[in-house]
């Protein structure tokens, strides 16, 4: 049996190559509407092709709760979240600005604190469980191309 | 794209305050030393320092130093704080820096032989405070240099040489493996570029294919604008941390006999180990890329300025089947394969410098004669976590960013003998088992090199 590790000085527990990562934010007061009616404006397809150029992201939510004073965001990354968040910062900013600005102390993507905001709204989990956990999403991604060619190669020969 | 309000924008860099090291490449050949000092005393530290600066060369005397020699100068936190710089001041510099390359060496890969209690003493202790680099075109300058150097000790018991290393160019002017190195270095925003390549060329200005995107001047230098449009993290007071950088110097042991045997067991010819080695690197041993020479060695693209860095990833060669994804000089410096991920590959850029030591493994010696050689490996940027310990983590010692999974640089990634090296080929990919560890690390420092009027504030300081 092996335990979860805790990467030195970096909240959220690690299992295999894949971290959990657990987001705590409080709402500005009547701001839950704007959060909603954002997503609602999301297209989804344009946030798949987003998820695929990151390339270590197995998932993500958003949660409001509470009477929609708070805010959960929950993810799990291959990798450590921080190696990267100063190109999202670069390249994305307005995916996280555009709900994380309905949040209270939020400094903006590309403040230099913003590393410090996070770790600060960060809770880590009493436990951590996956299915794959030595599998990253270009492990499956590939896999996944891997098979449907070697499917197709069946029908072709059948 | 630079648009033409960003090129009126230009930056200036005041390179009379910067040390040389950073901005210029060293002329070849070069014979020189790292020295380590001990500082006992706060007031001999700064006396020694006082009289060392006036040595010190700057960016615009590098193509002229005085002796036809130059000295450069860095300090670890340990080190500024036996200088006596305050604590408030030691409290600005990022953690990185201040816990120092030793405690985070298990992210850097540095385990095994090569965790710190492996290191060569007193690498990775609390006594490194300052270090030294000392080159000269030739044996003479070098000893006139050092001669200098020795005074600026003189009659200051506080102060302790405590540790050398000789770092000098090999008579090949290669690596101990063999390849021309110092290639692709980045295009620094007012510099003004001085590459290998270019000085091969016969300029040491000026705007070369491949070189780009030209970098801000902020991802190497504090106090100037950087890639993510403000100014790095300055330590305080600003006279201290602006023109100056951090570093990151390691002393990497190569296994030459190991990789030589590693070639030839792997190959069934000596062109096949030549090809071996090339895949490995990405360059031929002349410096030719092979994205333009995929076959064979051609020098004469090493030697053109204009063709020698004027290659690019996703465009020319985006499966590997030249260069494979896992090379060493498509890890380190990815360009443009990187396009279809979400990484700005101008965070991560690095200045670095090689220098071998230890003598010349004789040319078809397969077997160890125990000498102590390698390379003294320079980083110098203002992020050591986006751009080196990035580097090392995600690109050197993973494989994950470009579908490998575990696959670790086959030169300079923290292999043991378990890992592989993927190179792509039609019909079916060969790839090579049981990797070992190549570069060793022996030691390594996380250090401040201060601009020069920095190293003045410092020296004149009085508590």
């Amino acid at each position: 049996m092996t335990a979860n590790t805790q990467t030195p000085s970096r909240p959220g527990l690690k299992e295999g190559k894949t971290n959990e990562f657990t987001l705590f934010f409080n709402v500005k007061p009547g701001h839950a509407q704007q959060i909603r009616d954002f997503f609602k404006g999301v297209d989804h397809d344009k946030r798949r092709v987003l998820t695929d150029r990151i390339g270590t992201l197995h998932d993500l939510r958003w949660v409001l709760f509470d009477d929609d004073t708070r805010l959960l965001f929950a993810s799990n990354f291959d990798g450590n979240w921080d190696a990267y968040i100063d190109d999202f910062a670069a390249l994305i900013p307005d995916t996280f600005d555009a709900v994380l600005q309905h949040t209270e102390d939020y400094p903006g993507i590309k403040d230099p604190s913003i590393k410090d905001f996070v770790v600060a709204h960060q809770a880590t989990a009493c436990n951590y469980l996956r299915a794959a956990p030595d599998a990253t999403v270009k492990d499956i991604q590939k896999a996944l191309r891997v098979n449907k060619a070697f499917q197709q190669l069946l029908d072709e020969a059948g | 794209m630079a648009d033409s309000a960003g090129q009126a924008e230009e930056q200036v860099l005041e390179l009379d305050d910067i040390q040389g090291t950073l901005l210029r490449l060293r002329p070849t050949p070069f014979t020189g030393a790292y020295f380590l000092l001990r500082i006992d005393d706060p007031d001999d530290g700064r006396q020694m320092l006082a009289r060392l600066v006036p040595h010190v060369a700057s960016a615009t005397q590098w193509w002229d130093p005085p002796n036809r020699a130059w000295l450069s100068v860095a300090l670890s936190y340990s080190g500024l704080r036996a200088l006596g710089v305050p604590q408030e001041s030691l409290d600005s510099f990022p953690d990185a820096f201040c816990e120092g390359m030793a405690a985070r060496a298990e992210r850097l890969g540095d385990t095994g032989d090569s965790s710190p209690e492996h290191w060569d003493a007193p690498l990775g202790s609390a006594d490194v405070h300052v270090a030294v680099s000392v080159f000269a075109p030739d044996a003479t300058a070098m000893e006139s240099l050092l001669e200098t150097a020795r005074e600026t000790l003189r009659d200051l018991p506080g102060v302790s040489v405590i540790y050398r290393l000789d770092a000098s160019a090999l008579p090949t002017k290669r690596t101990h493996l063999g390849f021309v190195d110092g290639i692709g270095e980045p295009d620094i925003e007012g510099s003004g570029v001085a590459s290998l390549a270019q000085r091969m060329g016969g300029g040491d200005y000026g705007y070369l294919p491949g070189f780009g995107p030209t970098i801000k001047a902020g991802e190497f230098l504090l106090g100037y604008a950087n890639e993510m449009g403000r100014i790095t993290l300055m330590p305080q007071p600003d006279v201290l941390s602006r023109n100056g950088t951090y570093v990151a110097f390691r002393k990497l042991h190569l296994r030459v006999a190991e990789y030589r045997r590693y070639l030839k067991d792997n190959a069934s010819s000596p062109e096949e180990e030549e090809l071996l080695a090339a895949k490995m690197v990405g360059r031929w041993p002349s410096g030719a890329p092979l994205v333009l020479a995929p076959d064979h060695d051609e020098p004469a693209i090493a030697t053109d300025p204009h063709r020698v860095n004027d290659f690019t990833y996703h465009e020319q060669d985006p499966a590997g089947l030249r260069c494979p994804l896992g090379a060493h000089i498509r890890r380190m410096n990815p360009r443009d394969a990187l396009a279809d991920s979400l990484v700005d590959v101008k965070l991560h850029r690095a200045l670095r410098r090689g220098t071998p030591y230890g003598p010349m493994l004789p040319e078809g010696e397969l077997d160890d004669d125990g000498a102590e050689r390698g390379i003294v490996f320079i980083f110098m940027g203002t992020d050591l976590v986006r751009q080196f310990e990035f580097l090392k983590t995600q690109w050197a010692n993973d494989g994950d960013f470009v579908g490998l999974g575990d696959e670790k640089d086959p030169i300079v990634g923290s292999n043991d003998g378990t890992g592989t090296f993927t190179i792509p080929k039609r019909p079916v990919r060969r790839r090579l088992q049981q990797l070992p560890r190549f570069a060793v690390t022996k030691g390594g420092e996380y250090l401040f090199m201060p601009s020069i009027r920095a190293l003045k504030w410092i020296a004149e300081r009085d508590t």
